[in-house]
């Protein structure tokens, strides 16, 4: 038995870190977060 | 009992099968399956995800990696063992390989779950863009594990060893790696932690040269969408999505990409995604966990001079 469920409303979650060249210190912020930047 | 088929590639198990391993062993007592001698060596690292036997089967026919005879084989564990589930990876060879079991055992089998709840199971259809909720009623059920659905929590025990007897045709060996050819060395678009990756946005093949230079400060590889391949800007090898490479990185930083649903499919699998675009409104950046708006051709190289100075 196979049943579709109903697909949830598509909010996002996106997390803007900024606009523009000036976003990218809160970009390497967020790489070292996460550990991607040690 | 719950049988997990370890995928393995020459001895060296895939992660998806700690993955496959741990989710089985919340389910209840856990009994792995290694195909070939050369995943012997495996029963200590297996016993880590919390199985308690690892059953070992060793022909002619599984020196290395052919779907129709570990199908048998996997078809046969079934039958001598008699477990309630038996799991494998929903990866190409995991899929695969259970294909073949199901259609030996002539028995259902339900690819790529992402969840279980009492009595049914919740599985990923058309590149993640849809969930099913099936119940799977067989005498053995046959399933496969969703990329990333379940976390690879280390349950230790002392797995023990346990040999068994199959029988094999000859014919099973009709499929089977014959000869493999290294494509690049180092790290891969597949196994990349880091991969920087344009699109359409880019403009042109010079264009890549600053998303390299970022891929390179992080340790990654740099991909791509469809539209660059089909524009000749890189070669197909870096294509990323359902027609190119399914990757899950650390981080994927997809720049300039809208986000068609054929790439998302072979992006949705990264642990985090920064989307660098133009346009808030580009699917790229709705479904991204961080996006930054903005020209890439003025962000990337922004981002890589934070890196080095960093450093």
């Amino acid at each position: 038995m196979i049943t579709l469920l109903p697909a949830a409303e598509q909010v996002s979650a996106t997390v803007i870190l900024g606009n523009g060249p000036e976003a990218a210190a809160a970009v390497v912020d967020m790489l070292e977060e996460i550990g991607v930047l040690k | 009992m719950i049988l997990v088929v370890v995928e393995h590639d020459r001895g060296t198990m895939s992660p998806a099968t700690w993955e496959a391993l741990a989710a089985a062993n919340k389910l209840g007592e856990t009994h792995a399956l290694t195909i070939g001698k050369a995943a012997d060596g495996l029963v200590e690292q297996i016993g880590v995800f919390g199985a308690t036997t690892v059953h070992q089967v060793h022909d002619d026919l599984l020196i290395d990696y052919g779907p129709e005879a570990w199908g048998a084989v996997v078809a046969q564990a079934a039958t001598l063992l008699s477990p309630s589930i038996v799991m494998a990876t929903g990866t190409d060879r995991g899929n695969e390989v259970m294909a073949h079991a199901a259609a030996i055992l002539d028995a259902p089998m339900v690819a790529n779950v992402v969840e279980f709840a009492d009595d049914s199971l919740v599985r990923v259809r058309w590149g993640g863009s849809l969930l099913e909720r099936c119940t799977l009623d067989a005498p053995i059920r046959l399933l496969t594990i969703g990329h990333h659905a379940f976390p690879a929590v280390e349950s230790p025990v002392t797995a023990t060893a346990s040999p068994m007897g199959v029988e094999l045709e000859p014919n099973l060996g009709r499929t089977m790696i014959r000869e493999r050819v290294e494509r690049a060395a180092g790290v891969t678009l597949a196994t990349a932690p880091v991969v920087v990756s344009g699109g359409r946005g880019v403009g042109s093949a010079d264009g890549f040269a600053p998303l390299q230079e970022l891929a390179t400060a992080l340790g990654g590889v740099v991909g791509c969408s469809r539209a660059v391949t089909n524009n000749g800007w890189r070669n197909h090898t870096d294509q990323v999505g359902q027609t190119g490479t399914r990757i899950a990185p650390d981080i994927y930083i997809a720049c300039g990409i809208s986000g068609a649903i054929q790439h998302w499919v072979g992006a949705m699998a990264s642990k985090k995604i920064l989307a660098i675009n133009i346009d808030p409104e580009a699917n790229m950046v709705t479904k991204a966990d961080y996006a930054v708006i903005g020209d890439l051709h003025k962000v990337v190289p922004a981002i890589t001079a934070e890196v080095l100075r960093r450093r």
